[in-house]
């Protein structure tokens, strides 16, 4: 057995410890600013499939808005929402492959395939950044890491590979609540009058001895790039900056916790030793890694995290006690249509699809409930941004897709809104532009596209 | 027969052949999981079991439809994490045996003893002899840690060791530093390309030493060593690899199948498996097997399980899995394409589907490559009462001129196949009872009815085996074919034409041709 279940086993020994408290009770009274002296914060949660838009797609538009059925579960926070419908992912359609690759590779990225960097092609990475990423790269600040990528179920991401760093550069997430846990909160400061660690072993000094390691390695791989040509030098580059993030992890002291941050190692709620993969067990998986993500942002670990729910193919819900009706071979298929509607399909699909909004309702939950100090809570001071890859599921159509923004950011931007853009023309690309200036970018487009898709920022969300 | 059929968007040709084979474009891959597990074991003579926590690829990118395509490799930075965590694994399981893996004294080892296991291990890793630049970076690791001890100094040496480019790349640079256009391997990065092609795994000493003296230039002695590589048991899990990717091969279990197939055991969804992997051996390696046998062969691999699942009686010797040779009736004599592990694979949980195996027989065994649906093509299909045939739904589909290109020629091929259940059990009823209609047409308008004939016209039909050969193409260069690589391609089905070739043939011709020994560098842009 290898050593990360001990550390693991350690660390949760110490799951729900406070952090740092004297240093947070001394600064906690400061005066500040209402607005933006707070991290700004960015939470991506995705599921596959798309959605029923006619149960998803509110009535009425404007604030005082009435929730749809899919958007019932979210009723607590509705003054802190923005829904956005009727944008379109008209990049998906120049795209080749089939109707997942291509919605999949363009969905938060807006790119096409890098082999096939003006359109058509059949499967590849995609040709530059998901919008999180470029938003992660301009907010990290004094937070560890860039970003954190944190999945439910252990699908792996099969066609939706849908972070990228740059081009060709996939971002993979933990699909291990615990080993996230490991990466995101071992290197919290301990708390005073914690006890003394033991004698090192030798993998302790392997692991105090990282730094200097790694950057023997990633010296090598320097030399190396020089003897190689362009498209080897390329992919050897990219592996040697994950080197070299990994030598700055290692040798990084740990930061103090934000002031005013209700920062604590969470409690994941379950022992270690509990199945991770076991389907049944996935409501659990799925509320750790909302609590990774929430202390994440609360630490500030990181400004930028995701949740993606893998699994699009064969879900079978079994906590729903439902199942997959009639001859249906699962839940894609059934979302396909394979075969007519059978009785109890759209049930079932509903059913499916109020799981995934009941899951974003309890991470707005626990986000509210987070004290961000001054008053404010972790969802005032947090993007939250809830996409999927089609509008409506069961024609796999890359049109209207389904976006629905949670969270104040601080004060910058209005909530409490549905904004319906249907029929205006208006993109993904659109929606990233806007992203990315409420986080503070001047930026005019993003993706692939040039002014064909990009109109610039939609309008009536800036304060 | 029926009129051809246009193949809208297809099929793609990668041209004809005039003139010699160019040196293949060969992207630069990372080694596999499965490669890394045989490579740190065979590092380490077998006494180190690679660590689990090196990353495995779940799905993903696959341009060439095989797992060693770059893409799928990529490091990402949980990736390279990953691979941090395995090294240091690994590291300390070999301090834990360095009195058997140390080449010198263990009562008093100096630094001396550890240039001598820098020069031993780096020499495998790397495969071919560390420069000194590289030897001295391992010694300066050991030297900054031995401090701690003489084994934390080769343990840490050990973690940077198996991060390092030059262990987890098959890195081709020729024999010139300078970078250009077109190199001819080294004889080093011929060994180890032969390796992980056909054992997936490092060189072995032999091959090392082939290399070292120069041995590795000439397509006699390319041949030498791949016949003894593939003569061992080393080579079978290269070659299942490549007959599971190219069938794109998926397990379907009794969890899965449950609804529809209650009896459905797991002892029989492992023999199936089994016997995929069996047959396919067979087939490659053994005396009289052939590229045609692959299609018709009503011979298979049978064990009590398959026995039952087969009606038979006779072979497979009871309370036993032990496997023997069982002759089917016709109904069965098509080889590969009536294996349960491929028809069962190419199914649904509860149905068959005329559609994945349609797709499956024209991109797969006669590469043509179709279009995705159109967008909103689902929105297009008719409703059809639950208990529709499949013949039925696919006309249904078929009426509407939109859908008819594509699925005249995937589910003609498809339907062909339907006396096979979904988990490829022979049947003459389909699931509602009614007597089942196998009649199927091949895009040139041959018509066919069951597997046996589809395996008797696709045995000689010169688009297979072109088809056979980019599929091995692609498996050894982790790419997909294109124009100019017409004459390579040529050259590697050139056995396949003779009577009786086989894969086993195929697989010698492909690393004897030049292309083999050769890469060209100068896609995406160029060499500097």
């Amino acid at each position: 057995m290898n050593g990360a279940f001990n550390r693991r086993k350690l660390l949760l020994g110490s799951g729900g410890l406070a952090i740092g408290l004297p240093f947070l009770e001394a600064t906690a009274k400061l005066s500040r600013a209402a607005v933006s002296s707070h991290p700004q914060r960015l939470l991506v949660v995705f599921h596959g499939e798309g959605t029923m838009l006619d149960r998803w797609l509110p009535d009425s538009v404007g604030t005082g808005f009435q929730l749809s059925p899919l958007l019932l579960p979210l009723a607590k926070h509705q003054a802190q929402l923005n829904v956005i419908s009727g944008l379109d992912n008209k990049v998906a359609e120049i795209m080749g492959g089939n109707g997942h690759n291509k919605a999949g590779r363009s969905i938060l990225t807006a790119q096409t395939y890098s082999n096939a960097a003006s359109g058509g092609g059949d499967n590849g990475d995609a040709n530059g950044p998901s919008f999180d990423q470029v938003i992660a790269g301009r907010i990290q600040g004094m937070a560890r890491l860039k970003s954190i990528a944190l999945q439910v179920s252990c699908s792996g991401v099969g066609e939706y590979q849908l972070l990228y760093g740059g081009k060709d550069d996939p971002i993979s997430g933990y699909s291990d609540p615990f080993e996230a846990f490991t990466n995101l909160f071992s290197s919290l400061p301990t708390s005073p009058g914690a006890p003394a660690p033991p004698a090192l072993t030798l993998r302790d000094r392997l692991i105090k001895g990282r730094a200097s390691i790694l950057d023997g390695v990633a010296s090598d791989f320097d030399a190396l790039i020089q003897r190689v040509g362009q498209e080897d030098r390329d992919r050897l580059t990219l592996h040697a900056q994950k080197i070299r993030e990994l030598e700055r992890l290692a040798g990084s002291v740990a930061q103090p916790p934000q002031p005013g941050a209700s920062c604590a190692s969470p409690d994941l709620g379950f022992a270690n030793g509990m199945p991770v993969c076991n389907e049944q067990n996935e409501p659990l998986m799925a509320k750790a890694q909302i609590k990774n993500a929430a202390m994440a942002l609360a630490c500030d670990v990181t400004r930028v995290a995701s949740i993606q729910f893998t699994d699009y193919n064969g879900p079978t819900f079994p906590w729903l006690g439902a199942g997959i009706p009639g001859s249906y071979s699962n839940w894609h298929a059934m979302i396909h249509r394979d075969g007519g509607v059978l009785p109890g399909r759209d049930d079932m699909v509903f059913a499916g699809m109020k799981y995934y909004s009941d899951q974003v309702a309890l991470l707005l939950d626990e986000l509210a409930s987070i004290d961000d100090g001054d008053g404010q809570t972790l969802l005032d001071n947090t993007l939250v941004v809830w996409m999927s890859e089609f509008g409506e599921g069961g024609s796999h159509d890359t049109s209207k897709i389904p976006v629905v923004l949670a969270g104040g950011l601080g004060g910058r931007l209005k909530t409490g809104q549905h904004l319906s853009f249907s029929g205006q023309g208006r993109t993904t690309n659109d929606l990233f532009v806007t992203l990315l200036n409420l986080f503070g970018g001047t930026d005019t487009s993003f993706g692939f596209g040039g002014t064909d898709l990009n109109k610039g920022p939609l309008a009536g969300l800036s304060v | 027969m029926v009129p051809p059929v246009q193949v809208p968007g297809g099929p793609v040709s990668p041209g004809t052949c005039s003139g010699v084979p160019l040196p293949p474009k060969v992207p630069l891959r990372r080694i596999t999981s499965a490669q890394y597990a045989n490579a740190v074991s065979d590092l380490f003579h077998g006494k180190i079991t690679a660590s689990p926590q090196f990353p495995v690829v779940t799905g993903g990118v696959t341009i060439s439809g095989f797992s060693t395509d770059p893409e799928s490799n990529a490091v990402s930075q949980v990736v390279a994490e990953q691979i941090l965590h395995a090294a240091e694994d690994t590291a300390v399981d070999v301090a834990a045996k360095l009195p058997e893996l140390l080449p010198c004294s263990v009562t008093a080892p100096d630094a001396a003893c550890a240039d001598q296991f820098f020069d031993q291990y780096a020499r495998r890793a790397f495969r071919r002899p560390p420069t000194t630049a590289e030897h001295t970076a391992l010694r300066v690791v050991f030297d900054k840690f031995k401090g701690d001890g003489f084994d934390v100094g080769i343990a840490a040496a050990t973690v940077a060791l198996l991060q390092l480019p030059q262990f987890l790349y098959l890195v081709e640079i020729g024999p010139s530093d300078a970078p250009s256009r077109a190199i001819t391997l080294t004889p080093f990065e011929q060994a180890t390309r032969l390796a992980f092609l056909l054992w997936e795994t490092l060189p072995d000493d032999e091959l090392l030493q082939a290399a070292e003296q120069g041995k590795l230039t000439t397509a006699a002695e390319l041949k030498t060593q791949a016949q003894r590589l593939l003569a061992s048991p080393r080579a079978e899990q290269a070659s299942v690899r490549f007959f599971r990717e190219w069938t794109h091969f998926h397990t379907f279990t009794p969890a899965e199948r449950a609804a529809a197939f209650p009896d459905f055991t797991d002892a029989l969804a492992t023999s199936i498996q089994q016997q995929f992997d069996r047959f396919v051996l067979d087939n490659t390696f053994k005396p009289g097997g052939s590229l045609e046998l692959l299609f018709t062969d009503s011979a298979f691999p049978v064990n009590a399980s398959l026995a039952k699942f087969y009606g038979l009686t006779a072979p497979g010797t009871p309370g036993t899995d032990a496997f023997s040779t069982a002759t089917l009736s016709r109904d069965h004599a098509g080889g590969l394409l009536a294996l349960p592990a491929l028809l069962g694979g190419l199914s649904h949980e509860k149905d068959t589907s005329i559609i994945f195996r349609g797709k499956f027989g024209l991109a797969k065994l006669l590469c043509t490559d179709l279009p995705s649906p159109p967008a909103g093509a689902v929105s297009l299909a008719p409703m059809l009462p639950a208990d529709a045939t499949a013949r039925e739904r696919s006309l249904g589909i078929r009426a509407n001129a939109t859908c008819a290109g594509c699925h005249n020629l995937i589910d003609n091929v498809g339907l062909g196949l339907e006396d096979f259940d979904a988990i490829g059990q022979h049947r003459t009823l389909d699931k509602q009872g009614r007597p089942v209609d196998s009649q199927g047409v091949l895009p040139d308008g041959t018509m066919f009815n069951g597997v046996a004939e589809l395996g008797a016209t696709l045995a000689t039909n010169p688009t297979v085996r072109e088809c056979v050969a980019k599929q091995w193409f692609r498996f050894t260069f982790s790419r997909r074919e294109s124009a100019e690589d017409s004459c390579t391609l040529e050259a590697l089905k050139q056995p396949l034409n003779l009577p009786g070739g086989s894969i086993k043939d195929l697989m010698l011709a492909a690393v004897t041709s030049p292309a083999f020994g050769s890469r060209s560098l100068a896609s995406q842009g160029g060499a500097p």
